[in-house]
């Protein structure tokens, strides 16, 4: 028995990942999760792309426990993160605000939550520019939730730890078949926490 | 579970008769093992588990969200499959796979119940199998992963980073973010595919 030249076999009846993601999340009903599972234990190849499935969520779970990615989330999420025992530095701040933040050793990730009026907003593009080095960023079509009237920005707070002082200016743009509308501009001065 | 529900009488007669075709690697180490006894083929023994391992691992993940519990759950299905087969109790071993899955069902059952039988198994027989490399997960390169996240659309990330920080299904992504569960679907499928994609290096513009 070799295993070297095909160490994943080869399924007749592949699964989808979409199927494997809906078994594993449970969306689907229990006859088919039931016939799902008893496939994935006879065939090597269905378990070898679950086990690569469920691995890839594991990864992206670490990166942002460890605060390694800068997402956009719905307020509530915010809620799940300190339910789940994280600590979680939160600012608030209204169109045109300026705030004074930064992230102690203690902060498991630091959340800047941008008021902004959202009624009839289809689409929502946010302009990050940071003043030092003059950089901008366009952050196209980001996730907002128009019922909590807010974005919720969650930068890398792994590459925050290491900065001394950053100025950040965020403007929050509405886009419709009239054009672009400015709903916001926030500024974070950040500056590092001597201990 | 019962000790009498996995009772069952080994047949030799049925191997390589399966209607389903050639007996699997898994029903042929299953084999070896029973026909072995009441000696010990320790190395069909180690293949058998590292073979059935990351299927029973998924399972336990699956029902038990904990990644020790899944851990647990390998070293008490898989020992007291290979104590089933030494002795002889393993009626149809070509269908190891099935009889595997059925232990995992029944032993997350007992667990719920609370209840625990596994320190006699592991002290019979755990030194002499491989356990630490039984049930390895694939390996990511995360640094790779950090930057194709990054390189997703912001909506594509979020909705893959709602999903997999606790398991949250389409219908709870749908009511955190505003949108229906069939777009979060829809995001999500995209999100992954373009994820794998990058991974691979097949996509430098995603």
């Amino acid at each position: 028995m070799s295993k070297a030249a095909n160490p994943v076999p080869i399924c007749a009846e592949a699964i989808d990942v979409r199927r494997w993601l809906g078994y594993w999340l449970d969306e689907i009903d229990a006859a088919e999760s039931s016939r799902l599972e008893a496939h994935m234990f006879e065939c090597a190849a269905c378990a070898h792309a679950l086990e690569r499935l469920v691995a890839l969520g594991s990864s992206i779970r670490e990166l942002h426990k460890r605060g390694q990615l800068a997402t956009i989330v719905p307020a509530a999420f915010v809620d799940t993160l300190k339910n789940a025992g994280l600590s979680v530095r939160e600012y608030r701040l209204r169109p045109e605000d300026s705030v004074l933040c930064t992230v102690t050793p203690r902060d498991d990730f630091v959340v800047g939550h941008l008021e902004a009026p959202l009624e009839g907003v289809t689409r929502l593009d946010a302009i990050i520019e940071q003043l030092e080095d003059g950089s901008v960023v366009r952050l196209e079509d980001i996730p907002f939730n128009r019922r909590e009237r807010e974005i919720v920005l969650v930068p890398s707070i792994h590459e925050l730890r290491p900065v001394e002082t950053l100025t950040m200016r965020v403007q929050v743009v509405a886009l419709d078949d009239g054009g672009e509308r400015v709903l916001g501009t926030y500024t974070f001065n950040h500056r590092a926490t001597r201990d | 579970m019962t000790g009498s529900s996995y009772a069952l009488r080994v047949s030799y007669d049925s191997f390589g008769s399966s209607e389903d075709g050639p007996p699997s690697e898994e029903a042929l180490l299953a084999r070896r093992v029973m026909i072995a006894a009441p000696a010990r083929d320790v190395s069909a023994e180690a293949a058998l588990y590292r073979a059935l391992a990351p299927r029973v691992r998924l399972y336990g993940l699956k029902h038990l969200r904990d990644a020790q519990a899944a851990a647990d759950l390998v070293q008490d299905v898989l020992l007291m499959t290979l104590d089933r087969l030494r002795q002889g109790e393993v009626r149809e071993p070509e269908r190891i796979a099935s009889f595997v899955l059925g232990a995992c069902r029944q032993s997350v059952i007992d667990l719920r119940r609370g209840r625990q039988r596994r320190q006699h198994l592991l002290d019979v027989y755990a030194e002499d199998l491989p356990l630490a490399d039984a049930a390895p997960a694939p390996a990511l390169d995360a640094e790779r992963l950090q930057q194709c996240l990054q390189r997703l659309p912001e909506r594509e990330r979020t909705v893959l980073v709602m999903t997999f920080f606790d398991d949250s299904d389409a219908d709870e992504i749908a009511r955190a973010t505003g949108i229906t569960a069939g777009n979060a679907r829809v995001v999500r499928h995209r999100g992954i595919e373009r994820l794998r994609r990058c991974l691979e290096g097949r996509v430098h513009g995603v």
